[in-house]
């Protein structure tokens, strides 16, 4: 075990895989501060440029993209309420509050320390408990899939708020617009109205930034510019230790809840995020302040899906199996350098994986 | 005032109008059914109804809720309070006219793109934005209007090789 992190450790260190995880860093931030633009795209966009690199460089560059951009897309969830990626969407619900009562820069420093502290334990689980989980998530049939399902949805009636009958239909909204497309049986349409394009259902990210844009648009132009307040900045406020100490346990849970549900396939970093939010809510001391700019809400979404990043790629690593779309195109990236992941190459070349 | 006391019951009201527009007009107009179908669960349109009612049952208990909670007495201070938050909005007719203009311009960016491209698509939305948002200074306006799709149309198509939808000019 030592023997095989030491040479890992030796893979790794050299100049050029640090610069270009750093730069892939940077890219992935960018992206995923764009709103519009995903980690998803952001990793597809820089595949391209991993055929002249090494298998460990390029995998370093395309893996710095897709952590960057899972942080990133937090940074305009909290500064302008839109979300940059789907996985920063319950970043929104305490981030942007918080922005606007001056302490956004309170705000970007949480998010950045806790989504630093889940991608490590994620990692840290990714190397030491990759064929537990992976074992416990392939025992999952339909019946646990959908016990799953069913229990993600029990999460509206923790961001619901006062009123629950609002919130519940938000939800039959959002699951009205989710059967949009050909049916799965039959391969009828449903309500696309003859345009091809929606045959494949809505697509996730315009509807996710159509539905977090058009209220601050409706918003904009109904309520008057207020101009008694001074605008408000970043702010100065940095993290204090008791504020991190408060926030430890919701964090340390939502790295373990983003690990376990990045180990599942096909789950995703976003109901990681409202998971771990709800279980934060549920359980703080101070859960009326939810929603209302609270910096525990901000700790426990970013870990949830942060504690994401390093877990989807123990499917992908030990079963050849993605864990989401990126680590799909991951996948397509380890293929390129001639390398098929799976039982065969933890047997063969253990200290790459 | 009345918006703000009644906007559940008014929410109720236009949920059950449009799940009942929904249950017996949209779906039988655009759910497309097999000739046969032996499991009712299987059937295209079953979901979809499934969550049309429930949306309906919510939409008749925010109506009933939402009348109790209008006719309950208020004292002086909830009213001044709601009143201070209505000051803080224009009157309900500015609001809607303005929302209808900001959607039918999202509308017609939608066919104006498909038409024009990206570009003058953009250009002519952006400008409408800034004129709704009560920008008057053309060179704030044309600058932002023109370099910002500029810059995405470049980035896209020239640097991300993500085809952009060109209309005429393609």
């Amino acid at each position: 075990m030592i023997d095989t992190l030491a040479a890992s450790f030796q893979m790794f260190a050299t100049i050029d895989n640090i610069l270009v995880l750093f730069i892939g860093v940077v890219i992935g931030c960018t992206v995923g501060a764009i709103p519009g633009m995903t980690a998803t795209m952001g990793v597809a966009l820089t595949l391209p440029f991993t055929f002249y690199l090494q298998p460990v460089t390029g995998i370093l560059l395309l893996l710095g993209v897709y952590k960057g951009g899972i942080y990133g897309g937090s940074i305009p969830a909290i500064l302008i309420k839109t979300p940059g990626t789907p996985a920063a969407a319950c970043t929104v619900l305490d981030g942007f509050p918080l922005s606007q009562k001056g302490q956004a820069n309170k705000a970007l420093h949480m998010a950045l320390y806790v989504s630093t502290f889940a991608d490590f334990i994620s990692n840290i689980s990714l190397i030491f408990f990759t064929g537990f989980i992976a074992s416990f998530a392939l025992k999952f049939g339909p019946p646990e899939f959908f016990t799953l399902i069913l229990f993600s949805l029990t999460i509206i009636a923790g961001v619901a708020g006062d009123n629950l009958s609002r919130g519940l239909t938000s939800a039959c909204f959002g699951l009205l617009l989710a059967t949009i497309g050909l049916d799965l049986i039959y391969g009828t349409e449903r309500m696309i109205f003859g345009e091809p394009e929606l045959m494949g259902g809505l697509k996730f990210i315009p509807v996710l930034i159509g539905l977090f844009a058009i209220p601050e648009l409706i918003n904009h132009y109904t309520r008057k510019l207020d101009t008694s307040k001074r605008l408000t900045g970043l702010g100065q406020a940095g993290i204090t230790m008791s504020e991190w100490k408060r926030c430890f346990k919701s964090v340390f849970r939502g790295s373990l809840i983003g690990v376990v549900m990045g180990a599942i396939p096909g789950i995703g970093a976003a109901p990681a995020a409202f998971l771990s939010y709800s279980e934060a809510k549920r359980t703080s001391k101070v859960s009326d302040n939810f929603g209302k700019g609270e910096l525990e809400g901000i700790a426990a979404s970013e870990s949830g899906n942060n504690g994401v990043c390093g877990a989807t790629l123990i499917p992908l690593l030990s079963l050849g199996v993605p864990g989401d779309v990126i680590t799909a195109v991951i996948l397509g990236a380890f293929m390129i350098h001639g390398l098929r992941p799976g039982p065969i190459l933890f047997e063969q070349n253990l200290s790459l994986i | 005032m009345f918006f703000a006391r009644f906007s559940d019951a008014i929410l109720g009201a236009v949920l059950m109008v449009g799940t009942l527009v929904m249950l017996f007009v949209i779906i039988p107009i655009s759910v497309q059914l097999p000739k046969s179908n032996k499991v009712l669960a299987l059937s295209p349109d079953f979901w979809i109804k499934i969550i049309v009612w429930l949306t309906l049952f919510l939409g008749i208990n925010l109506l009933f809720q939402g009348l109790r909670n209008a006719n309950k007495a208020i004292s002086e201070a909830e009213k001044a309070a709601i009143e201070a938050n209505l000051s803080h909005y224009y009157s309900i007719k500015r609001s809607v006219l303005m929302v209808v203009i900001a959607v039918a311009n999202l509308f017609l960016y939608y066919f104006l793109i498909r038409w024009f491209g990206m570009v003058i698509a953009s250009f002519i939305s952006v400008i409408t934005f800034t004129l709704l948002c009560g920008e008057r200074r053309i060179k704030i306006m044309v600058p932002l209007a023109t370099l910002l799709p500029v810059g995405l149309y470049y980035f896209f198509l020239k640097v991300a090789s993500i085809p952009m939808p060109l209309g005429i000019f393609e």
